[in-house]
């Protein structure tokens, strides 16, 4: 990949190791769940991070997100290492830099919270907006951007359908003007037609907000929709990675070629997906 | 500006689309109706579990003819008669008299008072402790390791040895019952405010406050707190009944309440030796913990229905 500007996202050699110790044995056994990842996410791209359960996406994600402690390596924001920052370093330079968003619409917002009041804590979390009344405002803005009305802001998030808790989450994240957006399964969940309307809106929203999207996924129909470049784990290792067209047309390993093979086709007739 | 009834009709139709967004509406104008909507709903649901309802209203009818009664119709629980000595229920004396001629109707309403006044006292105090160390030890699991062990020592004393233990070292009086017994629930309450707070913090919008850069405190007492008070109000109306129980029974071996004054348990001590002759001694108080506790308990289940977010969605 050649590139003109910077990274905005760096992680070199990521390691992420659990450690479990039998009740018997005093053997401690090491598994390895991120093994040695190295990717580059560059300004206004999408990098889709691909591969089936338990291959270490949502961990690489939640490092990236500085949730969980990596065991080695770094990650960089626009040449800045955080991988070892204290909880109030974090706070200051990356928190609201990075936003998530998880697979599980409902249980990414607090139940006794009104959808409004979610996005109203999030930027008082973040100091945006002088008064109550100008965080209500722009609340109410995002909201509506993302699709929503005025009058769903003072409901709870029981009384919303999964696709609107969806953009709900997407919402809460933009309201904080982060540069990274890590969306975790995001779609996933959704029902297609559902998912076609939450990632179009994906999509508009790249280039309105400049974001940077860091998507992760199973799902390879969403990636080539969506996706600049690919990344395809395995067992906790990067085995391919290359711009999606590549990925798709002339996959080389043969893991990626067994992923690429279980997508249905929508035409028989067509042997791959890009073909 | 978009009328309320506009409002209405387009809250009906579903409403996932974004194109028919009305610009410019007063936000506080919608305001309103959604606070009033939930407040509904809450309503509903205390109306839709007869145990809520009914515990609700007998609760308060107890706490009423304990607390306002006796005072409003000027009952003298001390006052003594030498002609009533044990006499039987009659309209004089309604639930008779008891061997120094005192009322039993005023020693059972008073007896009552001080009941619900150490179990109400109770309730709050180690329900507010309890919360706090229960937040707190699931928040940070190295200091909860330590007050989980020491909740564990308290849990391990029966309650009344406690309470008999510290009204001994520190005397006989009410707010020394109160405080004794306040000690012996907080750990009830902490293990389950604790294990409510945990699986809280499992859920992800505590992770998407953590990457919003909150402070701990606002994502424990604005966020988490939210969603524990529901299984905190449930377990705190069952140490109200407990403690009630745990009092009479320090009462009736004498490291209660202090005689003169009333108590459900002193009395029932009292009217051992006229268990045969004066039947009305044992029944009346008896009656009233046991209808007391009841009460209370059929209440907390209801809460409990109440509260079960699968009957609220």
């Amino acid at each position: 990949m050649k590139h003109e500007t910077e990274p905005i996202l760096q992680v070199n050699n990521l390691v992420k190791d659990y450690v479990s110790r039998g009740l018997l044995n005093s053997k401690s056994q090491v598994f390895h769940a991120v093994n040695n990842i190295s990717l580059e996410l560059y300004p206004g791209s999408t990098y889709a991070l691909v591969g089936e359960s338990g291959s270490g996406k949502s961990t690489t994600g939640k490092i990236i997100c500085a949730l969980e402690k990596a065991t080695a390596g770094t990650v960089t924001l626009l040449g800045e290492n955080y991988t070892n920052d204290s909880p109030s370093q974090l706070r200051k330079n990356i928190r609201g830099n990075i936003q998530m968003v998880f697979q599980d619409p409902f249980s990414a917002l607090n139940p006794r919270k009104t959808i409004g009041d979610a996005v109203i804590e999030a930027l008082q979390i973040r100091d945006i907006g002088s008064s109550g009344r100008e965080r209500r405002n722009i609340a109410r803005d995002t909201l509506q951007r993302v699709g929503l009305s005025v009058w769903h802001m003072d409901r709870y998030p029981h009384q919303f359908s999964g696709g609107q808790l969806q953009r709900v989450n997407i919402a809460r994240a933009l309201a904080v003007q982060p540069k990274i957006l890590i969306l975790d399964e995001s779609v996933s969940a959704l029902d297609v037609s559902i998912q076609a309307q939450v990632l179009n809106l994906l999509q508009e929203i790249k280039e309105e907000f400049s974001l940077s999207y860091l998507f992760i996924t199973h799902d390879l129909s969403v990636v080539r929709f969506i996706a600049d470049y690919v990344g395809v784990l395995f067992k906790g290792q990067l085995v391919e990675e290359g711009e999606t067209k590549e990925i798709f047309e002339h996959p080389e390993n043969e893991y990626t070629i067994r992923l690429l093979d279980s997508v249905p086709r929508t035409d028989p007739q067509q042997r791959h997906l890009l073909g | 500006m978009v009328s309320q009834i506009d409002n209405k009709n387009q809250q009906i139709d579903d409403v996932s689309g974004a194109d028919h967004v009305p610009n410019s509406v007063d936000i506080d104008d919608e305001n309103k109706t959604g606070k009033r909507q939930n407040q509904n709903s809450l309503w509903a649901a205390i109306k839709s579990s007869p145990s809520a309802l009914y515990g609700g209203i007998f609760l308060l009818i107890i706490v009423f003819a304990c607390v306002v009664i006796p005072h409003v119709m000027k009952m003298d629980p001390f006052a003594t008669k030498a002609s009533d000595i044990l006499m039987a229920p009659s309209w004089q004396h309604v639930m008779g008299a008891d061997n120094v001629g005192r009322d039993v109707f005023a020693r059972v309403l008073f007896g009552g008072e001080s009941s619900l006044l150490v179990g109400g006292s109770v309730a709050v105090v180690s329900g507010v402790l309890g919360f706090i160390v229960g937040a707190y030890s699931a928040f940070f699991p190295k200091i909860g390791y330590w007050l989980m062990r020491v909740c564990d020592g308290l849990m391990a004393f029966p309650a009344i040895l406690f309470g008999i233990a510290l009204i001994g070292g520190l005397g006989q009086s009410i707010g020394n019952v109160i405080l004794a017994l306040s000690i012996v629930f907080i750990p009830y309450v902490a293990r389950v405010v604790r294990s409510a707070t945990m699986s809280n913090m499992n859920e992800n919008y505590v992770s998407v406050l953590v990457s919003l850069g909150a402070s701990s405190t606002r994502i424990l007492w604005r966020n988490i707190a939210l969603n524990v008070i529901a299984p905190w109000i449930i377990e705190v109306t069952f140490v109200f009944a407990d403690a009630i129980l745990v009092e009479a029974a320090m009462s009736f071996i004498g490291t209660g309440i202090p005689q003169p004054s009333p108590s459900w348990g002193n009395m029932l001590y009292d009217s051992r030796t006229y268990i045969y002759q004066a039947w009305w001694l044992t029944v009346f108080p008896g009656v009233a913990l046991a209808l007391t506790v009841f009460v209370i308990n059929i209440f907390g289940d209801g809460l409990r229905e109440v509260f079960d977010p699968k009957r609220r969605r």
